[in-house]
């Protein structure tokens, strides 16, 4: 999967929100990628997009989306439906509102499979049964009988995440999977996540605003910023050879239960309203500690600075001392 | 008596005073499904210049705690203490008074503010409602405590969607100061935040805990946050405190074995650590049919026979905490 130069903006009431201002990122094969950001970074539009999941108003203003060597933004409704589900799977952030209240969980977990035509319905209830069983969920054979309503919210991520999975999909995308469940919950849910990906040999794109999450259940790490992304780097470098300002800022106001017990280094200011015209420059210039003359006349572009370690910028110089990426 | 001793690793000033104590308060809901035990006989003393922290997954009661101190719900049975004076049963006109000397932050601060308001307005309501200062002398206050927590005068004819969600938090935070109160009572208060604008709340927190004398009642299910404000800490699981007592000393070694499970489920930045095992996946009980004796054994590693059959009581350990646990050691 690859992303080239995403440009989306949304149209409403005379207005327009510069989502997302030129995204590329790729994920390789097997491979788990997580895309930081705060709110209005863009990495919830930017994702949905790969599956063409945007409301009416948002248009694509330029850039590219390939899957498998194939570009998806031509593609039919029909053509992108064969896709989803089968090729790319995706889960939510809230279970309850993705499932038929109405249907019992055994019956929606073998849609996909029949839908796309890859298994009888009795083959396909045992396929399900054997997926709730590796996520974790105790006494499959009778919680498949059961309605949405019968199970916790953890229990039902667990079963967005088989039923994302029924179809052997090559990619899995998971917006914020973990963010309405209580800790030892996200600490299940993510290792079920970090297990299926190893087993499966399948990639997996995680959208958080949880930098931690991220680190600990991905490879490689995105960070955006204004619908931009400020960089992009292999998650062991992530806490000694982050470079962005940005990146620096997150890691250090990010609360920990051990440790000294000193107040977190905020980052001052607000995030950028996209709702008002982008500012000239780096887009997180009125934010920086590190801000210079030139931050608010250009803008800086990605640059590598060591293996697969890209950042955006003035300030960002290349490592020296290699990388494990 | 449970207590928490005060302590003044903070360097504020520290009296013996209790501001609240719960004692044996239990709130029961009755629902279709049956009776719902929501709080179970909770009983703490929350001294001035303390700051209890109240963490627990969904569902484990700290909410409903936090609306019986409020008197927004009348406890089943039980009473509640506030500056000495039983609240638990005390009719709504009388409450009033009290109520002034408590406010509340919640997590959503554009819910909890007038959207058909200004921001000074927001900040003038509480002063209009009980009556205090003149027209002029009540938009000084909100002008000032605009200034206090950090929001420019000039936002003071804004309306709440005009201002970013950090800056609304402010406001609410200035609005429930605006009382004076002495307790201030935090509802998730720094959850819906990004975690750069979190850090800067907590910061505020920190300076006006000190600056305006107050006792902070801190609600949230983020272990990492409740340790940066609060002085102790509360740990429920399912209507009941579990493990209670000062922070460091809960932190550093947790005795019940919830609270170990708890802390150690927190996502932390690992290099190269070992990752800490994960407790296999299981459903907690529900609060319509408590198991019997130790609410948590059905989850728990050391659960033995005598965890079902006897429900241990919060008994002191060293560090002055207590911990509800047969096992449970320092």
């Amino acid at each position: 999967m690859e992303v080239n130069d995403l440009v989306i903006r949304f149209r409403r009431d005379g207005g327009v929100s510069h989502a997302v201002n030129s995204v590329s990122f790729r994920v390789y094969e097997g491979e788990s990628l997580g895309i930081v950001g705060e709110s209005g970074s863009g990495k919830s539009v930017s994702v949905k997009a790969v599956m063409k999941l945007l409301p009416k108003h948002a248009k694509f203003e330029g850039g590219d989306i390939t899957f498998a060597g194939r570009s998806i933004l031509p593609l039919s409704e029909g053509a992108i439906r064969h896709l989803r589900g089968r090729e790319v799977a995706l889960i939510f952030q809230d279970p309850h509102a993705y499932l038929n209240p109405t249907k019992t969980i055994g019956a929606q977990m073998v849609e996909p499979l029949l839908f796309h035509r890859m298994a009888t319905k009795s083959e396909a209830l045992v396929q399900a049964i054997d997926l709730l069983r590796q996520v974790g969920i105790p006494s499959p054979e009778l919680r498949v009988k059961q309605y949405p309503f019968e199970f916790s919210g953890g229990m039902l991520q667990r079963v967005m995440i088989a039923m994302a999975l029924i179809a052997k999909p090559k990619l899995l995308i998971a917006d914020e999977p973990t963010t309405a469940l209580d800790v030892t919950v996200q600490a299940q849910i993510l290792q079920v996540l970090r297990r299926l990906k190893q087993e499966r040999r399948m990639s997996l794109i995680l959208v958080t605003h949880d930098l931690v999450v991220a680190a600990n259940t991905c490879d490689r790490i995105v960070v955006m910023y204004g619908g931009r992304v400020v960089e992009q780097l292999p998650s062991q470098a992530l806490l000694s050879q982050s470079q962005h300002p940005y990146t620096r800022g997150l890691i250090a106001c990010t609360p920990s239960v051990r440790g000294e017990r000193t107040l977190p280094t905020p980052i001052g200011g607000a995030p950028l309203n996209l709702r008002r015209p982008l500012p000239v420059g780096c887009l997180f210039a009125e934010r920086c500690p590190h801000c210079m003359e030139r931050c608010r006349s250009e803008s800086p572009v990605l640059k590598t600075v060591a293996l697969g370690h890209e950042v955006a910028c003035f300030l960002a110089e290349p490592q020296t001392s290699g990388v494990s990426a | 008596m449970l207590s928490c001793r005060a302590t003044d690793e903070w360097g504020e000033r520290v009296t013996q005073e209790p501001l609240l104590r719960l004692d044996n308060v239990t709130k029961q809901f009755r629902t279709r499904q049956g009776t719902m035990t929501a709080v179970d006989r909770v009983s703490f003393t929350l001294v001035r210049g303390e700051h209890l922290g109240i963490v627990g997954a969904s569902g484990s009661g700290k909410s409903t705690v936090i609306k019986l101190v409020q008197r927004l719900i009348q406890p089943t049975s039980g009473d509640i203490f506030f500056t000495g004076v039983d609240i638990a049963r005390m009719p709504r006109a009388e409450l009033r008074k009290w109520r002034s000397k408590m406010q509340a932050v919640s997590q959503n601060p554009y819910a909890s503010l007038f959207p058909n308001k200004t921001i000074g307005q927001n900040i003038v309501e509480p002063l209009l409602i009980h009556r205090i200062g003149s027209t002029q002398e009540r938009k000084e206050k909100a002008m000032a405590l605009m200034e206090k927590v950090g929001v420019p005068r000039n936002q003071f004819y804004a309306f709440p969607h005009e201002i970013s969600g950090g800056q609304q938090q402010r406001i609410a935070i200035a609005r429930a100061l605006a009382l004076q109160p002495e307790l201030l009572i935090l509802d998730e208060a720094v959850s819906s935040l990004d975690v750069s604008i979190q850090a800067q709340i907590l910061h505020l927190l920190a300076s006006l805990r000190g600056e305006f004398d107050l006792t902070y009642l801190f609600v949230s299910h983020n272990l990492a946050v409740v340790r940066l404000i609060c002085s102790h800490v509360a740990v429920m699981f399912l209507g009941r405190i579990v493990e209670m007592g000062p922070i460091d000393a809960i932190y550093e070694k947790p005795a019940h074995p919830y609270t170990k499970a708890l802390l150690a489920a927190v996502p932390e930045f690992t290099q190269g650590e070992e990752e800490a095992q994960v407790a296999a996946a299981s459903e907690p009980p529900t609060p319509y049919d408590l198991p019997s004796g130790c609410v948590y054994r059905t989850l728990c590693p050391l659960a033995s026979d005598r965890c079902a059959s006897e429900q241990p009581a919060l008994q002191a350990l060293a560090g002055g905490r207590l911990a509800a646990c047969h096992f449970a050691q320092v």
